[in-house]
Parts: structure tokens; sequence; C-alpha cells
């Protein structure tokens, strides 16, 4: 079944090193962190995708040279066909009205100076949404009914809200742009089971009413589950497996997706009785690579081939795809 | 202590006043751990699990204070000891976890020096056999190369490898009991994975009784014996895991089990979660009257009081 | 959809009174604000009304009078409060009508550089680069011309009036602003607030003015606060060494400037007006360092910098 939808996001074989300054006392050592490195992924318009992997996966950085907060060391990402990082091609505004991000710390990204209803309001100004001053106000109530908070919220601060509601403000502020993409950067890793409940209905209530694309990043895989028909696995910046939800699940191809599978506590394990089966060792440093496959010191499955030679990213069925000289062997 | 009960707290009343009001944190709970288990207390957050944590022992400082209750540690009430007790008490027989592993270390110190301290503080060992035992600690949390990584200071550590030597430095007394206060948080799943199962381990191991507090479910169904659901600083119900998990009582417990997505089983669309946008203060009802969707008349008058429902089970509602 | 109706709607709006409210309350209780304030507040009530207070005229000499000390004992009649001075004019009415126009000329001055200042660190802070670099050499060009010589330098070819102190007060003090607001404003863009609201749409003009600038104006104010009572101590030293405005029209400056030959003899000539500085800089101290402490704003010390 080969999905007719048109991609709407084109992440093409996109780069992004950053340089660490250290000085010593005799010399100045310039190294570079691997965030990014070869990522190609195609989005379909319409579909939530989910974007997995831990710290240090490049999966932040990822979403932010989707939003243009940063600049790839090479490579494309075509939004709709266009390049956006070629400013002829793109209006600046433009894109920022089509793609939003939802962003980790509610409580950071909003100016305490400011009332709710200035921020939300304020977003209407940029894109110049608004006809006449008592429409603002209508307007914006409009998208606090949208997200499920009450009206009386325009005037308050954000100091006094948890972050749930914070974070439903930031979709109300998201939404008032009427994008066709969304991506929430770990929006709801910091809240607890029923903020994120809450969240995630939300995100797929506005995603069936206004026919957004999603992109789930986060390193939770229990969430990706629920909400996503596709996901794709990181590690130290590539993509190491992508596909279908159920089938990553049930039959997952790459030893890395496979231990974080078997590394999340459930309530059903912890009542049998299964401890979690951990992985072993810490992720390496994104300066100093390991050879070959970037996982091999922690994969259970590693033989020399692994240390020497970097695996491929291969389809092994239709829509399911891996970077693992041994996924055949994975359970 | 010969009911074989190491925590024993009654009716613990915490209190902050900010600005004229009082929250009432911990209103009237009461736990009990026995000798070996792990209690596990679970809630969402905001609602005074780690206050809780903080009240047993006894370090709550303004603008908060514990009015009233006991913390029977091994049979001593420890809001009632001078604090110079209390330190002795502290560290070293009853320790702490926290959210955080690098601020519960010195930056200024390396590894091995804290943990050769701590040892030193309550066993008469000379340096040479603290060291062996500070490596010995490290080997069982797990730090590899240990006789090496003993000279490292903690921000050379990664954030797992941190909170495994916090976990070190809190088993070096061999204390009667362990707080540990949502240990995991900070920390990604294969890394926290690590970190439970050292845990587990450890009880197998040295059998340590701990009290485990965490906004997620599923580490504490993971890893403790007991659960008990907290909302507003008081419990609304308590019991063996396996009774808890399999047949919750109590609305709040029902829906913290239901908002918890599950990679198992079937996907299912829509998670359930709880409406917690305002605060109401009904004085004399149920705390969980405004969320409830089984609430009644009697629920906005009467607060309700534990009421067995199975073996060791109880549960604070009405119905 | 899934979310159950909101509860009450009436408890977000109460909490905010209730903040707002008690944020007013706890800077009035804090002592330091209390204290700050009320010196303050006498001096502006005094220099407001002088016109009524002042029992003569500044101006007015008594050459019968002359050098009168403050508090005369003996025949108790009390003509002059606080002494005359060379000219037997009265020096309560002068410090007054000093204050008045010192104050005048720090307040002018103050907004001047508030305003041009913060605005120059703002822009530099958040550009970077090359803006950062053009305008900090230029403050650094400012700052090692130590006012005195800049002073002499205008001085010389203008003569003093209000106009040309405001002015060399101006540009010797803008400089720190620009330093200040610089920081505050290379700490604030890197926030997510600001990260948020660039992703939404917001041009860098709208991020500056409406987001990093309400962000950094209490601290900016904090200094400022500072800032009048020290203008008015540089201008009395500028006096001292006589390049404040000519006399006969009185400021605190000049007024110790006319004093020091007299020191031995007529000390409160040149005393007093030091002491009324001592006190208006201990209250404004105590004020911006109170509200430091209520509003959480940074205040001179954090930002360490005269």
């Amino acid at each position: 079944m080969t999905d007719a939808r048109k991609p709407i996001l084109e992440i093409r074989d996109v780069y992004k090193y950053y340089d660490l300054k250290t000085l010593t006392f005799f010399s100045r050592v310039v190294e570079k962190v691997k965030a990014v490195r070869g990522v190609t992924l195609k989005i379909l318009e319409g579909e939530t995708i989910g974007l997995v992997g831990e710290s240090g996966c490049g999966k932040s950085t990822l979403s932010r040279l989707i939003v243009k907060l940063e600049f790839p060391l090479s490579g494309t990402v075509l939004f709709q066909g266009k390049d956006i990082f070629d400013s002829s091609e793109v209006d600046q505004k433009l894109f920022h009205k089509s793609i939003q991000l939802l962003f980790q710390n509610p409580f950071t990204t909003l100016s305490p100076q400011m009332t709710i209803g200035d921020h939300i309001a304020d977003v209407l100004t940029i894109h110049h949404l608004v006809d006449g001053k008592t429409s603002i106000r209508k307007q914006v109530f409009g998208l606090l009914d949208l997200v499920g908070i009450p009206r009386t919220a325009y005037d308050s601060y954000p100091e006094n809200f948890s972050g749930g509601a914070l974070q439903m403000v930031n979709i109300a502020r998201a939404m008032a742009c009427t994008p066709k993409l969304i991506i929430s950067d770990e929006g709801v890793s910091i809240l607890d089971v029923s903020d994120q409940a809450r969240i995630l209905n939300l995100l797929q209530n506005l995603r069936e009413k206004f026919q957004l694309t999603c992109i789930i990043v986060t390193h939770d895989l229990s969430v990706v589950r629920h909400i996503c028909e596709r996901i794709a696995v990181m590690y130290l910046g590539k993509i190491v497996e992508l596909g279908q939800n159920d089938e990553i699940f049930s039959t997952p191809a790459h030893p890395y997706t496979r231990s974080l599978i078997d590394s999340i506590p459930t309530i059903r394990r912890g009542l049998e009785g299964i401890m979690v089966a951990p992985l072993k060792g810490e992720v390496p440093s994104p300066i100093n690579l390991p050879s070959g496959c970037t996982f091999h010191p922690r994969c259970p499955l590693a033989t020399d081939v692994c240390r020497e030679k970097e695996p491929g990213f291969g389809e092994i069925n239709e829509g399911h795809s891996t970077a693992c000289h041994h996924w055949k062997e994975v359970r | 202590m010969d009911n074989g009960l190491i925590l024993e707290v009654k009716n613990l009343r915490t209190y902050f006043t900010t600005e004229g009001k009082i929250k009432k944190v911990v209103d009237g709970l009461s736990l009990s751990i026995k000798k070996g288990k792990v209690m596990g207390l679970v809630g969402v957050s905001g609602t005074g699990k780690s206050v809780i944590g903080m009240s047993i022992l006894n370090l709550i400082s303004k603008p908060g204070q514990i009015v009233g209750g006991e913390v029977l540690f091994k049979g001593k009430d420890l809001l009632k000891l001078h604090e110079r007790d209390l330190q002795r008490i502290r560290g070293s027989d009853l320790t702490l976890v926290s959210q955080d592993p690098y601020t519960s270390m010195d930056p200024l110190y390396t590894v091995g020096n804290q943990l050769v301290e701590v040892i030193r503080a309550h066993e008469a060992v000379s340096k040479k056999e603290a060291k062996e035992k500070a490596i010995e600690l490290l080997t069982i949390v797990g730090i590899p190369d240990p006789e090496r990584r003993m000279l490292n200071f903690p921000h050379q550590f990664s954030g797992g490898m941190q909170q495994r030597i916090v976990i070190a430095m809190a088993i070096a007394s061999n204390p009667s009991l362990i707080i540990l206060d949502d240990p995991t948080r900070s920390l990604d799943v294969t890394i926290q994975a690590q970190i439970l199962s050292v845990l587990s381990q450890l009880q197998l191991r040295i059998n340590t009784t701990m009290l485990l507090i965490s906004a997620s479910v599923q580490v504490v169904a993971q890893f403790a014996d007991d659960v008990m659901a907290i909302f507003r600083g008081r419990c609304m119900e308590v019991g063996p895991k396996q009774s808890v998990f399999k047949a919750p009582c109590h609305p709040y417990t029902r829906s913290l089990f239901e908002a918890v997505p599950s990679i198992e089983g079937e996907r299912v669309n829509r998670l359930k979660g709880l409406d917690v946008l305002h605060e109401e203060n009904y004085a004399e009802g149920c705390v969980f009257y405004t969320y409830c969707n089984r609430a009644q008349e009697k629920c906005v008058e009467v607060s309700p009081d534990l009421v067995q429902v199975g073996e060791n089970h109880f549960c604070a509602c009405h119905f | 959809m899934d979310l159950r109706a909101p509860a009450s709607l009436d408890t977000v709006s109460e909490f905010t009174e209730i903040r707002r409210y008690t944020l007013l309350r706890r800077t009035l209780k804090n002592r330091s604000v209390q204290i700050g304030a009320s010196v303050v507040l006498f001096f502006f009530f005094v220099i407001i009304f002088t016109p009524w207070l002042a029992p003569y005229d500044p101006l007015e000499m008594d050459v019968m009078n002359t050098f009168k000390p403050p508090f005369p004992l003996a025949d108790g009649t009390v003509h002059h409060l606080l002494g005359t001075d060379e000219l037997g004019r009265d020096m309560l009415s002068r410090l007054m009508y000093g204050m008045r126009l010192s104050f005048f000329i720090s307040i002018c001055s103050v907004v001047i550089i508030v305003a041009f200042g913060s605005v120059v660190g703002i822009l530099a802070g958040y550009y970077g680069k090359l803006t950062n670099t053009l305008l900090m050499r230029l403050t650094d060009i400012q700052l090692s011309f130590p006012i005195i010589i800049l002073a002499v330098a205008i001085l010389s070819v203008w003569t003093s009036t209000v106009f040309t102190m405001i002015l060399v007060l101006s540009i010797a003090n803008w400089p720190v602003y620009a330093r200040v607001a610089r920081g505050l404003a290379i700490t604030e863009r890197t926030k997510d607030y600001v990260a948020s609201v660039r992703v939404l749409g917001a041009s860098n003009m709208r991020i500056i003015f409406k987001y990093i600038a309400r962000n950094i104006g209490p601290s900016i104010l904090i200094v400022s606060i500072l800032d009048l009572a020290a203008i008015v101590i540089w201008e009395a030293v500028l006096g001292f060494i006589g390049l404040s405005i000519l006399p006969p029209t009185p400021t605190l400056g000049n007024i110790m400037g006319d004093g020091k030959n007299y020191l031995a003899s007529a000390w409160w000539v040149s005393t007093l007006p030091g002491l009324i500085m001592f006190f208006l800089l201990f209250g404004f101290m105590l004020l911006a360092d109170g509200l430091t402490a209520t509003t959480g704003a940074r205040g001179q010390r954090e930002l360490a910098l005269k």
C-alpha cells in the first residue's frame, strides 16, 4: 500500500557541525561537534511522524534547522518544493507562518512581562491577520477556546499557570499562524502524564481539524506509539531506522530500536516482575565518534564488520528502512 | 522497631504560608514501610510528593513548616529530635537521592574523595580501607574502571554516571532507609533503565528499604513493592503493587493509569488526562472532587477516610 | 473534544490580582524601600516647592551679614538657619535653589543617556559582530576621556550654561548604559522566549523593542535611579573646580566651589552641599537596593560597572 500523499517537507542529506573552541594555555583547539550527519527524510503532507532518539542524537538540531533557527553546513531542505535556505525563493514571513515549532520548556518560552492575550495577539499582528481593534480580542478568544483555555487567561501573566496550561498557550500561539506543519520538540517531555495526555489529544484534534502535518520529536517511544503513523529513530546524528509504527514495534530492524523498546518501564512488565533490560554503556560524544557503525560499542550484535564499515541506510521492506549490517538478527 | 517497620509516618501535616495564605501541601498523610520493602509514591507533579520526602527528613524550612504528625524512624520520632541528632541520622542511616545528581555532589572534590569522606564519617576505618570500599561501591553501581575514575571530578561524568555515584554515596553508610526523589527524572530512557537496573540489583543484594517518589507510574510499577497514590498531599489509595495496578479503586488512580501511554498492546487513539488547570479549595470535602467523574453531593461535604478494599489495600473514596 | 469543560473561570483572574497587589505591598514593606523612598520624596518635595519654601531670594546680597554661621545662638533670633556666604546670601535658600538646578540637570542628563545608551547597547548586544564592534569601540573611545578633561575641553569653548552642563554630563555617562544594556541584551537574546517568537515570525525590531526591552527595562530603571544621584555628584565635582554654571546662579556644585576658599573659616559653605549629597546618595541607594531585592531585577551591584 503506497502512500498517495505528496511530500510537504524534504530533508536532503543535511549536515550540521558545531565548532567547539577550547582554549588551552598553549593552543586553541577547535573541535567539531557532529550533530547531524547526513539526514535524508521525506515527510508527507498530513502525516504524523515521530522522530525518536536520546540526547545527543541530533533530533533537536534537526528541528531547529527545519524552522531556520540554524543553518546547515550542507544539504537542502525543501518545503513545498522550495529551498527554504534560498532567501529569494521563500518569503521569510510566509515561511514562518507555515511551519511552527513547539519548544520543550513552556516556562521559558513566554516573556514574563506580557500577558497571555498579548502573546497570542502579537502573533496575529506579526502576520497581519487582524482586522480592527475589537477583533484582536475576539480572535484571541477564538484561539483560547480552540485549545481549551478559559478566556479569563487573556489578562493573566504566565507565572500563574502550570506547565501544561502554558504549553497549550504555546499551541494557541502556533495555531494563530494557521501553519501547515507543526514540530513538537520534546513538547510534552517535562509535563506529567495527565498533562501529556491533554496536549497529545489536543494535537490530534487540531491535526484532524486543520489537516496539519506533525513531527513529534521525543525520546519517549511510548508517546510516538500512540499518535505517530511513521517513526524515525535517530542515533548520533543519523537516522538508523524508519518505518510504519506497527512494524517498528513488532519487528524492529535495528538493535538500538530494540533496546529502546526494551528499556521502557511499563506497568505490565512491573507487574510480571520483568526488569527493564538496559543498554550498556553511554552515548559517545558527538565529537569523537566511534569508527564504522557508531552504535557498535554498545551493540549486542556487533561484529568486526560493524567496527570497520558504516552500514548504509537501505529499504528492507516497503516503507521500512534501516542502517544495520545484522538487521535480520534483531528479534 | 519491633513491628518490623523501618518507617512509620502518622498523620503528617506540612503547611506552607505565603503572603498570608496557608497552603496545606501535606495534610494528614500516613504511611509505613516494612524492612526490606520498597514503597512507591506516585502522583502528578505539584501534589507534594517531594515535600513528603523532605518532611520525613525534617528538612522543611520557611515558608513551610511541619505542623503536625509523627515520623517514626526505627521507633524514634524524627520531628521531635534535636537538630544535632538529626544530622547524625541523616546521611548515614537515612539517606537521600535527589533529582539532580550534580547538585548532590561537591564540584570541587574528586568523586573518590567524597566517597571516602562519607565512608569514614560512619565507620572507623583507615583511609586505605575506605578507598577499597569506595572502589567496591563504584563497582556495585556499575562505574567502569573505578580505580581510575575515582580521581575524576563530578563534572567529568555524564548524568547517568553522576546519579550512580550519588547512589553509591547513599548506600556507603549502610543506611536503614533510602529516600529517592524522582531519581531518573532528568535522564534519558536507556540511562534510566540502567539506573533502575542498578537499583533493583541493589535491592536483591543488600535488601535495602526504600521510599521511591516518582511522577512516573511506570517507574514505580517496575520497582516498588507497595504503591501509594498521592493527590494534594493526601493519600488516595495505597496497597501492594499487584492489587493497586490490577484493581485500582480510586478514580484518581484510575485516571493516572489510563493516562499512561503504553508501548504494548493495541494502539489507543485517545489518552485520558486530568483537568488540572485551576485550584479549588473545598475545605471539608474530598480533595479530588473537582476532577472526579463520579462525584456526588456527599463528596463536597465529607472528606473520605481510608477504606479497606482488599488485602492491605486501602482507598480514600466514598465509593 | 475530549477535554472536559474547564472549571471555575474566575479563579485565574483573581490569582493575577493578588499577585500584583502583593508585589506592591512587598515592595512597600521593604525597609530599604521605605527609608530610601522617604528620603527621595523629601528631596523632591523640597525641590518642587522651593519657590514657596525658601526664606530668601538666593541672589539677594546682604553685605552687613556676611559669613554668618549656621544656627546662630546668643541673640536667639534665627535669621539664617544655615548661615550666609561671603556675600551675605542665605545659605538655605541658595541650597534649595541649587538642588533644584542640580537635579534638573541630572534628570535631563539621565533621560538622555538612558535613552541613547540603552538603544545603542541593545542593538550592539542583539546583533553582535560588526555592530557590536563598532558601537563598543565608540564607547571605549568615549570612556577613555576622563570627564574632567572633557568638561574642560567643551567648556573652554562654550560658556557653562544648563545646556552645556547637560551636554557634558550626558556625553560622559552614556557609555555605561550602553555597556549595561548590551550585557543584558546578550543574556536575553539566547533565551527561549526570543527563539520562540522568532520562529513565530517576529522581525528583529519587534523582538528588540517588544520582548527584550521589556525584560531588561526594570534593571535599567534601577540603575538609572542610582545615576540620578550620581550625576548630581558629578555636577558638584565640576562645580567645585569651577567648571559648572557660573555664579550667581546657585547649583550644589558652584556653592561648594565658592566656599572652597574659606574652608577653614566659613566651613559651612562647602560642607553643607556635601552633606546634602551624602543623604541624597544614601536615599537613592537604599531605594535602588530595596527595589532590586523585591522585584528581582538586576541592580547596580550585579552589573558591577561604575
